[in-house]
Formats: C-alpha cells, sequence, structure tokens
C-alpha cells in the first residue's frame, strides 16, 4: 500500500525559493559576520514578536542567547570539537531550531507579506551567514562521526 | 532537486506503515449541532517549553490558549507559517468563526495535540494506551466531530 498518493491538483507557486530579505549592514566587525547577522536582526524579530506576541524562540534561552548559539555553530563549523563549542551535544538540536526559528520571525518583519512555503527557510539557509554555519556544523559534525541524532535538526531535507 | 516536497515525498515513499486492519467508521453527527474539537500533531504546547517530551501521549490545550509553542522536533516542515498565524496548524479561530455563521454547533472547551515524528511507527503506545485516553478525555467533553491537522 503506498504511504503517499498523488492527485492531479497540483499548486504552482513560490515554495522553496529564498525570500529577497535585505540583511543590516556590518555594524561590529570583530565578530564573527553570522554573530554580527544576528544582533543586527534583532529588531526585525522584536517587530514580529510585538505583532504576534508568540515566538519559537524558546528552548535555550530567548532572544538573548540566540548571537551566543550562533556563535558556537561558527566554531563547531571551523572545526572546533562539540564538546568544546559551547552547546552541550544534546542540545545542539534545540539550538538549531531556535536559531532558524529567530530568523524566520526576523524575516516575516522584513518581507511585505506572509511568504510562501520555505521562502523564509531558504533565505535562512542560503543567504544569510547563520544558515552557512548551522550547514557547516552539521557538516563538521557528520565528517567526525558524531551520532545523526546529535546533527539531523540543523538542516532540514531539502536545504 | 525538486521541491522540497518532492524530496521528502521520495524519501518516504516507500516506508513500511502500520497495518491498521480493519477501519472503525461511524456516522458523524450533524455538522451544525456538533461540538468540535482540533487534534493536532504539532507538537504544541502552552507551557513554553519548546521540547516535546511527552512520546506518543498528549497536551491537553484550554480552547483559550494562544501562547503556544511549536515542541514539534522535526526541521523537515515549514515553520516561519505557523509564526505567522498559530491557524495555520491550529485553527482555532476559524473555529470559532465557524460556531458563530452556526455552520458548527460549538467548539470544544480543550483541544489536543500530539507530536508528529514518532520513531515508533507501530504507534504501539497510541493505538494502546494514548489514543483511546485522548478519545475518552473529548467524549467526556461532549464532542462529536474532531479536525485533525497533520503535521
Amino acid at each position: 500500500m503506498p504511504v503517499l498518493v498523488d492527485f492531479d491538483e497540483r499548486i504552482d507557486d513560490e515554495s522553496d525559493l529564498p525570500l529577497s530579505c535585505s540583511l543590516p549592514p556590518r555594524s561590529d566587525t570583530s565578530l564573527p559576520p553570522a554573530v554580527d547577522e544576528a544582533l543586527g536582526l534583532r529588531a526585525a524579530y522584536e517587530r514580529t514578536f510585538a505583532a504576534t506576541r508568540r515566538t519559537g524562540v524558546v528552548r535555550l534561552g530567548g532572544a538573548d542567547h540566540v548571537a551566543d548559539l550562533v556563535a558556537a555553530f561558527v566554531r563547531i563549523a571551523n572545526g572546533v570539537p562539540i564538546d568544546d563549542a559551547g552547546i552541550p551535544a544534546n542540545m545542539i538540536g534545540q539550538a538549531a531550531l531556535d536559531v532558524r526559528a529567530y530568523y524566520e520571525e526576523a524575516a516575516l518583519a522584513l518581507a511585505d507579506h506572509v511568504p510562501a512555503a520555505r521562502r523564509a527557510e531558504s533565505w535562512f539557509y542560503r543567504s544569510t551567514h547563520a544558515g552557512t554555519a548551522l550547514r557547516g556544523a552539521r557538516d563538521a559534525l557528520r565528517e567526525a562521526d558524531v551520532s545523526r541524532g546529535v546533527w539531523f535538526a540543523l538542516v532540514p531535507t531539502g536545504q | 532537486m525538486g521541491s522540497t516536497d518532492d524530496v521528502i515525498r521520495q524519501a518516504v515513499n516507500d516506508l513500511e506503515v502500520f497495518d491498521f486492519g480493519n477501519t472503525a467508521c461511524t456516522r458523524a453527527p450533524r455538522l451544525n449541532t456538533a461540538r468540535v474539537a482540533i487534534v493536532t500533531t504539532a507538537g504544541l504546547r502552552d507551557d513554553g517549553i519548546g521540547a516535546w517530551h511527552d512520546g506518543q501521549g498528549f497536551v491537553a490545550l484550554d480552547d483559550a490558549a494562544r501562547d503556544l509553542v511549536l515542541a514539534h522536533v522535526s526541521p523537515n516542515f515549514d515553520r516561519a507559517g505557523v509564526a505567522a498565524d498559530l491557524n495555520v496548524v491550529y485553527p482555532v479561530d476559524r473555529l470559532h468563526e465557524l460556531a458563530a455563521e452556526g455552520v458548527i454547533g460549538s467548539v470544544a472547551a480543550r483541544h489536543l495535540s500530539f507530536m508528529g515524528a514518532q520513531p515508533d511507527h507501530t504507534l504501539t503506545t497510541l493505538r494502546l494506551d494514548t489514543g483511546p485516553a485522548a478519545a475518552r478525555m473529548l467524549l467526556d467533553d461532549g464532542v462529536g466531530v474532531v479536525l485533525l491537522t497533520p503535521v
């Protein structure tokens, strides 16, 4: 029995195409670009929070800690062992979901419309320094033979 | 690479699924007199905890609650839509509109959230324990129809 069944109807939209969201200019060049970028998006994130009164950045200390999480992913992507990177191994996935939620909620404020499915996700992973850091961290952990359960939540299928 | 939906479809198309055998079928009440509850697998929580620690269990959500957290473990679905509007996975406001219009009889006092990414594909605990418990809770609340939002 098939798990999925195909129907003739098809909705063609801009799903998966990255949003065109302006990223903040560099502010503090002493910081890694990804960390500086995350800090620069705080205002956009707060605008979405003010409008919705909800946030998905709830797992590891809230929006105040996102820059620290991004810094840890930058370290992992650069080859720092997971035990020295600043996030417990069993919280790596949760940290990634917090960072992604922060960026996607910021994207909602930067875009002038609610984006089609996965456009904010694609913007995050393909157009931002933090998304690049998560990709790099995933690759580094995989190459280090770290258990898949640790890194599978860093980058969704399709990205 | 095709769309993300195409990629995921290819990845799961041949997954072995549990055979539930005969499917129970019952006649639904008239919708305009029915009390309707949402049963979602979005992994929603009302306690602010962003992690799902309930396995194949469920969380009961007060109908009035809107400050809900998405604790689903999978990264493989669009989360921005939920951030923009909770009704994308939990159409509680839409239910109230339908009730006001007389399309449905009433909205349940509680709704239920399970979490959809379950590693045990036999869903034994859900079939034998938490599922019946959830149904009992809804029946005790006078619910006659559920709106399932699979995530």
